[in-house]
């Protein structure tokens, strides 16, 4: 899952060298604050595992309750991150949930620029290239399905 | 304190709920642009708070389930920096 990815996208995600740091001199982006590790992404996903209908607790207060995050949402972006890591893109800064029972990750860059990784279902992710002048790409990163 | 159907002078002070994991103290930048984009539900703008209108920022906890409170922080802005 997710073992090829789109080169267009690759090239622009902030890289890391293996010991965690930043690798300026090589890389398409830097992040604007020291990067956080994948571990703690990993750990965040796994911990939305526990998301369950309503998790943010605003359901009945504006009537539509938090969709829970399902584990094949959860399976996917691990493995997406697995596979990002492998790389050696750097952690993003945020890993979030979404209220619709997605998941998302974003990197803020040194530029003031920043991306954010969106998942729409398990085998699609919106990428927002944000420019800090709000010009803002999309492109779609879609997991090859074998038939 | 202004009530709730008056109009909404530049200067005031909006609050928007900020779930946890869209909030990182002590980063550079320390909260995740995705705190402030539109949820689904969200289709007009997004849902923010006047603080005008409460006697404390923290009223708002009140519309969040009791037991789900602490994982909320809470963000001010400028009306004005929201509305460009």
């Amino acid at each position: 899952m997710w073992d090829s990815l789109k080169p267009e996208i690759l090239a622009r995600l902030p890289r890391s060298t293996m010991n965690g740091t930043t690798n300026g001199s090589h890389a398409p982006s830097v992040l604007a604050s020291p990067p956080t590790n994948w571990e703690s992404c990993l750990e965040k996903l796994q911990e939305y595992r526990s998301y369950t209908d309503d998790w943010d607790g605003q359901g009945a207060a504006f009537g539509k309750p938090a969709a829970p995050i399902t584990g094949e949402m959860i399976d996917s972006a691990t493995a997406l991150a697995t596979s990002l890591r492998r790389v050696g893109v750097s952690a993003p800064d945020w890993t979030f949930p979404g209220v619709d029972g997605t998941v998302g990750f974003e990197w803020r860059l040194g530029s003031g620029d920043s991306i954010s990784l969106e998942f729409r279902d398990p085998t699609m992710a919106d990428v927002f290239f944000c420019a800090a002048d709000n010009d803002v790409e999309h492109l779609i990163l879609t997991e090859a399905v074998t038939v | 304190m202004k009530d709730e159907t008056s109009p909404v002078s530049p200067d005031e002070i909006v609050v928007r709920l900020i779930w946890k994991d869209f909030h990182k103290p002590g980063q550079a930048v320390s909260i995740s642009e995705g705190a402030f984009r539109p949820k689904p539900n969200e289709t007009d703008g997004i849902s923010v708070f006047r603080a005008a209108c409460l006697n404390d920022p923290r009223d708002i906890l009140t519309v969040i389930a009791s037991e789900k409170r602490d994982k909320y922080a809470l963000a001010l802005c400028r009306f004005l920096s929201c509305s460009r």
